[in-house]
């Protein structure tokens, strides 16, 4: 009964427009109604669920990624990614793809990401005569890399939760990273190889000195998952010391390398982070009230009896977690989805023979496409922001790359166990 | 973009402007000190040889302290995260504005026994004293993250109810005759 209050009445004050922590608090006053506990818990609850330090990451990763989108670290990472690709058709919007996947690693933002390499790259695109809808789709479909390509502030948050070890999730969520990657480049050829309006950029002079130049004038920004990864797996610092190290040393950057960073951007930014970080942790604090007192009405195994009352098959079931995490990702965002996920579909993904750890890699492609899948994409919006284009025109070739990129890249990584296994195992045995 | 503010009266949009300024002024500076506080942890370990003592005892009452100051400004700036649906489905502006102002009430409705639990959680605390509950070390009473919930729930419901406001004293002429996401003023759901 409660499950399914919960999920209907879920659905349906989301659906009306209702925010996403006041959704979830409709559905704690519903488990109050339904249920037999003591409502003067329920905050307490919440604190003690948020009262630790590894938490922090998340609003420290969003200080990073914020002062990263004013620094202008962009610049030579999209050059990099020209340099490489630019020079055939469909290859400057391959280098939106592979520049996205190298600031992912910098900002471990999908929204900084779209925001810096959206706003360098659509003009470009534009110049060289790429189709407005399909550009901006691309790019839109493109930053939720910056979740996936480590550091990761969602796969940090994964393994708080789910107890594993954080440099196995990045590994994991790198392996599905790079296999998405290669499939939204693929697409995008694909998809241009008839347009012969593209116009295709000329070198003015030879490439590997300008590359080599370039690729100097990015290492600032390059050594910030070099700092991050470096410190955790070195052991020098827990990956909240390193969250927080990466934020001070993007000051520097910011400010006297790229100069993107006055004393007035840097307090606009410090109180625009102030407003994000209160919005995603508010409502991080509801959902983790919800999941507790789910968890204390049995609901993750009500999910499980329900799913093998379809099919024992581990296969099937695989299919049933995934289409659960796509709906949750469709309706309610990334990092409530994550939490609601982790606490109550791992046991079950455990259970069909999934380890966490690769698990990990699942929810993190599924939480990806989630952010570009309407109703609740918010980086699908922020895309007609950054883009000046609208939703309605990205529409088609969005659903282009959700069907040939986003869905194969998940079955992939969610049955060929090796694409987010490997990596951990080659690193930690 | 539309400040909620402007639809207010004189006196009451110069309190309201001068609230949010000071919870994002605060927000600011806890926003900082987070980063701060870790790289100083870093660096007296291993340039001082020494540990930033209890230093999460008081970082994390801060840091609730931020999250909430931050929600409650994010909910005035109308920044929580929504699924739009409806507002680009329908496209009537009557209609538009009715969706709009269902959402209001009910997020009023669920914030306000929101609020009442986060008073049950901070009551309790009182009733404790001197026996509550404090940190280990630096004795900080677990009252102070407690009334961050507390505070930032009043100031959401606030804010909430001053959309409601805006939209039943305007009517559905607040709106923009299109739907849309250049079309949504800031101060109306």
């Amino acid at each position: 009964m409660i499950l399914t209050g919960s999920i209907i009445l879920l659905v349906v004050l989301l659906l009306i427009g209702v925010s996403v922590p006041m959704a979830f608090g409709g559905v704690l006053i519903l488990i109050a109604v339904l249920g037999d506990h003591n409502t003067a818990a329920f905050m307490g609850t919440g604190h003690w669920k948020l009262n630790t330090v590894i938490i922090l990451v998340i609003p420290l990763f969003i200080i990073t990624g914020d002062l990263m989108l004013r620094s202008r670290i962009a610049d030579p990472i999209v050059r990099i990614a020209e340099l490489l690709t630019g020079r055939v058709r469909g290859g400057l919007s391959a280098a939106g793809v592979i520049a996205s996947a190298m600031f992912g690693a910098i900002s471990g933002s999908g929204a900084a990401t779209l925001t810096c390499i959206g706003s360098i790259m659509m003009p470009h695109l534009e110049r060289n005569r790429y189709p407005r809808g399909f550009s901006a789709a691309l790019l839109v479909s493109a930053s939720p890399l910056g979740l996936l390509i480590p550091p990761s502030g969602g796969q940090l948050v994964y393994a708080w939760l789910t107890q594993q070890s954080v440099l196995k999730c990045f590994l994991s969520a790198l392996g599905a990273g790079l296999v998405l990657t290669a499939f939204l480049v693929a697409v995008n050829f694909l998809l241009l190889r008839r347009n012969t309006e593209i116009l295709t950029i000329r070198p003015t002079g030879p490439v590997l000195p300008e590359l080599g130049r370039t690729t100097f004038r990015a290492i600032p920004a390059l050594m910030m998952p070099l700092i991050v990864l470096g410190g955790i797996y070195g052991g020098f610092m827990t990956p909240t010391e390193a969250a927080g190290v990466a934020a001070i040393y993007a000051l520097p950057v910011g400010f006297l390398i790229y100069r993107g960073l006055t004393w007035a951007t840097f307090w606009q930014t410090l109180k625009e982070s102030s407003v994000t970080i209160g919005v995603v942790m508010v409502m991080i604090f509801m959902v983790l009230i919800v999941s507790k007192y789910l968890i204390f009405e049995d609901v993750p195994q009500l999910t499980q009896d329900f799913i093998y009352s379809v099919s024992d098959n581990p296969v099937v079931v695989m299919l049933m977690v995934n289409l659960v995490i796509i709906i949750m990702g469709m309706i309610i965002d990334d990092f409530s989805g994550l939490v609601l996920s982790a606490s109550l579909l791992t046991p079950i993904a455990t259970n069909a023979g999934v380890d966490p750890i690769h698990f990990a890699a699942i929810l993190g492609v599924n939480l990806g496409m989630g952010n570009i899948t309407p109703p609740t994409a918010p980086l699908l919006y922020l895309g007609t922001r950054v883009t000046g284009v609208s939703v309605q025109a990205m529409m088609k070739p969005t659903i282009a790359f959700l069907l040939l990129a986003w869905l194969p890249t998940l079955m992939l990584v969610t049955f060929v166990p090796q694409i987010a296994m490997f990596l951990p195992e080659f690193f930690f045995g | 973009m539309q400040d909620l503010a402007n639809h207010l009266p004189p006196g009451t949009a110069r309190f309201v402007r001068a609230m949010v300024r000071i919870k994002l002024t605060l927000g600011a500076v806890a926003t900082i000190l987070l980063p701060l506080t870790f790289t100083l942890v870093v660096i007296m370990r291993y340039l001082l040889h020494a540990d930033l003592f209890a230093y999460e005892e008081w970082l994390l009452p801060l840091a609730f302290w931020l999250y909430f100051l931050g929600g409650a400004v994010g909910s005035y700036q109308n920044a929580h995260i929504r699924a739009d649906l409806l507002e680009s489905v329908f496209r009537s502006r009557r209609l538009r504005w009715t969706r709009q102002v269902t959402v209001a009430v009910i997020e009023l409705a669920i914030v306000l026994v929101l609020t009442w639990w986060a008073w049950q959680s901070v009551e309790s605390d009182i009733a404790a004293y001197p026996r509550w509950q404090t940190t280990i070390a630096l004795k900080i009473p677990f009252l102070v993250p407690h009334l961050a919930t507390l505070v930032g729930f009043v100031f959401i419901a606030f804010y909430t109810a001053l959309h409601l406001y805006v939209l039943l004293r305007f009517g559905s002429a607040i709106l923009p005759e299109t739907p849309g996401e250049e079309t949504r003023p800031e101060g109306a759901f």
